[in-house]
């Protein structure tokens, strides 16, 4: 019942470069489609040591979103955990990484194959 | 149909042609001795060859018959030959004779063949009508009935046809009651039989038929083709008359189950949903339906009532005001209440009711509904436990209900119960959310000597467990905190980390000697919590400085509060810092500005700038505007409300919450100091 802007439609395409798991979304990541961006990573970590969040098409995020990203970034806190990056989201959504603190903390890539080690 | 052709065709025949021939060849013989004779004596008898044709006639073919009369003819206009009498008159009146009582032979002839055959053919058809299983009758001009078949005997519910046919007019329409489809009654002038003898053309027409005596409850389809004379008169009407009680049944009942569970999980208002269902019933399985449950008090209250005629619901609304059943009571609904087990009381003996109801008055009031038939069945849980019951009544109609019924009954029992229970269930799961969500949010803004406080809260949907959203206000040692904060996760799961989130906050920044450092505190215990627990905070440590007071600004992973100076532009106050519950240890930045009387300092979620219409997010640069020139506290808020209301579309997706806080005039403010200090 989340309604959502036109022209937004959501998507989420999985593939391996490599071994690199590269989880593409496209759209908003919020409330209604957080859960599924979610599991996706999941999947990719359970696959792979290496997972790059690809965030170049992605015009919205909010809490709930962010919170996915926080996730992620957490499972490599401890140092010789799986290695995560993000390529980086455009401009207005990117500010909010900065507002919560996360972007010194992320690995921002431009190409998401340019992550493999 | 092909064997009613073949005996048609067989019918045409006319007799058995082995006897024509036999006929035909004795006429024959017949001729040629008469000829023979005729010729041997002296005294002409040659025209007594036409009696052979007249033999073949009674027996033979029309054209056997014209064999024989042809013979019989050559056989006279040849007398002359031997009889030698050509020029005699005798001759002339003999040929004469034998000529036309040929043709009058080879004329009766064909008539007798037509004749047989006809009745050959009537008979066929009267065969294949009494095989039919379409019921047939026939009436004639006086509405009698001149023919029915076996079908038509077995459905008017008579066992012979004979039975059938000696029925007077009068007696078989007084014996059944008819009504439409929609249960209106079909009076005399509108049976399709009198309509064709009036010269019209009549659609085939459903009818419910109510057999007066035993109560039973037939469907037919009536088709009447009137038969005509040769002037155009109708004569006889046929009436194809089609027992459809078995698919009427099934769909009225489909039709019911169906329309009711539609109602039934339409709404969670099951009060009116109840009487959807009921006004369902009526008038096709029953004439009064009515839906009772028990109260706290033991009373069976009435909940919903249905019955064609308005007046009539009335007076069972006001009756049951008058007799209210109770729990404790026996029989009837109370009984169905307490074991689970439906009642069927096909025909309703007086007797039934003389030992029911005790008061003259009631039973007289009761009397005069006229019940015949009645079907109580349990409403029950998926537990089993009967809530209610639905009683179906039939009364005017004179319908008898059967087990058929009975079934249909209590399936609409099953499935209104649980709609019922579900219902129940969610409206106190919803009070017990709205609880919560009330706990959850401080129960008032807490007056703020020296300050104007004001708050906005719209949690997204309007059954939905609390939002994510919360801000709190509170008074600490040498001043105020006020908070806004928006915790990450849905449902009940949110709703908790909220209430530990605003909770822990409050009680650190009570107990911290510098209230602020209730957000590292708070990061630390929100990291701590087993699975993720994140949330974004945006406070204020408010101290009064004379008349103007110094609001201490931190955001942690929250958007900036706007200040709105002497009813300018809003500007953003603070620095971003770290979102709480994701890392640890963390630094976040102070930032201090003096709020003067005037000032306006506004605190809010992303559900505001989030917000979406026609043009994308209402985001910053909207919030800005509308903030600009905001006079006080309550102001700014109406202006943020107003603003959303104008710009969003569709529904509401995210929590929103907003806080607005300004330094009262130096007016009212100097008790207000004291009083803060106090606190």
């Amino acid at each position: 019942m989340i309604a959502r802007i036109p022209g937004s439609e959501f998507s989420i395409a999985v593939h391996a470069e490599g071994s690199v798991e590269i989880v593409a979304v496209r759209g908003e990541i919020d409330l209604a489609t957080a859960d599924a961006v979610r599991a996706d990573l999941r999947g990719a970590f359970e696959r792979s040591e290496s997972v790059v969040l690809d965030l170049r098409e992605v015009g919205f995020m909010d809490t709930q979103g962010l919170a996915v990203v926080i996730e992620a970034q957490q499972r490599t806190a401890e140092g010789a955990g799986p290695r995560f990056a993000i390529t980086r989201a455009p401009d207005h959504v990117h500010r909010l990484f900065d507002m919560i603190g996360l972007t010194p903390r992320l690995t921002i890539v431009d190409d998401p194959a340019a992550a493999a080690p | 149909m092909s064997d009613l052709r073949v005996a048609v065709s067989r019918a045409g025949a006319g007799d058995d042609p082995g006897r024509g021939w036999a006929a035909a060849g004795a006429a024959l013989l017949a001729i040629v001795a008469l000829t023979v004779l005729d010729a041997s004596w002296d005294e002409g008898i040659a025209a007594t060859v036409v009696v052979p044709p007249f033999v073949a006639a009674l027996f033979a073919s029309t054209r056997q018959t014209a064999v024989v009369a042809a013979a019989a003819i050559a056989s006279a206009l040849l007398s002359g030959i031997w009889n030698d009498n050509f020029a005699d008159a005798g001759y002339f009146v003999r040929a004469a004779v034998v000529i036309l009582g040929g043709i009058f032979a080879v004329l009766a002839a064909r008539t007798r063949v037509e004749a047989s055959r006809a009745e050959a053919l009537g008979e066929q058809l009267t065969a294949a009508l009494s095989n039919l299983a379409e019921a047939v009758v026939v009436q004639d001009r006086d509405q009698r009935l001149v023919y029915a078949n076996d079908a038509a005997a077995a459905t008017l519910g008579f066992p012979s046809v004979e039975a059938l046919l000696g029925v007077a007019p009068d007696d078989l329409t007084a014996r059944t009651a008819f009504y439409h489809e929609d249960g209106s009654p079909l009076t005399p002038e509108q049976y399709p039989s009198r309509l064709v003898l009036a010269g019209e053309d009549v659609p085939p027409l459903c009818i419910r038929a109510i057999d007066r005596e035993t109560g039973e409850e037939r469907w037919r389809v009536n088709k009447a083709r009137g038969v005509r004379d040769a002037r155009g008169e109708t004569r006889l009407v046929v009436t194809v008359i089609d027992d459809v009680t078995d698919q009427k049944r099934a769909e009225v009942a489909q039709r019911i189950l169906a329309r009711g569970g539609e109602a039934l999980s339409s709404s969670l208002n099951y009060e009116r949903t109840l009487q959807e269902v009921a006004e369902l019933a009526v008038p096709a399985l029953a004439d009064w339906c009515g839906v009772s449950m028990p109260d706290r008090h033991g009373t069976i209250e009435q909940v919903a009532v249905a019955h064609s005629d308005p007046k009539k619901v009335e007076f069972a609304r006001s009756y049951s005001k008058r007799y209210p059943s109770r729990t404790s009571d026996e029989g009837g609904a109370a009984q169905v209440l307490r074991d689970g087990a439906s009642q069927l009381v096909a025909d309703i003996p007086d007797e039934l009711l003389e030992a029911a109801v005790e008061d003259p008055e009631q039973r007289e009031l009761l009397r005069s509904v006229g019940m015949r038939s009645v079907i109580i069945v349990p409403m029950t849980a998926a537990s089993g436990r009967p809530i209610g019951v639905i009683s179906f009544i039939n009364a005017e109609s004179g319908r008898v209900f059967t087990e058929t019924e009975l079934e249909l009954c209590e399936e609409l029992g099953r499935r209104a119960g649980i709609a019922v229970e579900n219902a129940r269930l969610y409206t106190e799961r919803s009070i017990i959310a709205h609880t919560l969500q009330r706990a959850l949010l401080p129960p008032a803004l807490p007056a703020m000597p020296g300050y104007s406080l004001s708050a906005l809260y719209r949690p997204a949907g309007e059954e939905n467990w609390v939002g994510g959203d919360f801000y709190d206000a509170f008074a600490v040692r040498d001043g105020w905190v006020v908070v806004v904060g928006d915790v990450a996760g849905r449902g009940a799961k949110a709703a908790a980390l909220t209430a530990f989130t605003r909770h822990v906050f409050r009680t650190a920044a009570q107990l911290h000697d510098d209230p602020l450092d209730a957000v590292p505190y708070l990061n630390k215990q929100l990291y701590d919590r087993p699975g993720s627990a994140l949330c974004t905070v945006c406070c204020v440590y408010l101290r009064a400085r004379g008349p103007d007071a110094e609001a201490t600004v931190i955001c942690a992973g929250h958007p900036q509060p706007y200040v709105v100076r002497e009813a300018g532009d809003a500007e953003p106050v603070g620095r971003w810092g770290q979102m709480l519950g994701a890392w640890t240890p963390g630094e976040w930045t102070r930032t201090s500005t003096t709020l003067t009387p005037g000032d306006v300092l506004v605190l809010y979620t992303d559900g505001v700038t989030d917000a979406h219409g026609a043009d994308g997010r209402f985001g910053d640069e909207r919030l800005r505007g509308v903030l600009a020139e905001s006079s006080d506290a309550d102001d700014a808020l109406r202006r943020i409300a107003d603003g959303l209301a104008d710009f969003e579309q569709g529904e509401q997706a995210d929590d929103t919450a907003a806080l607005a806080i300004a330094r009262s005039r130096p007016a009212a403010e100097a008790s207000g100091d004291q009083l803060g200090s106090a606190a």
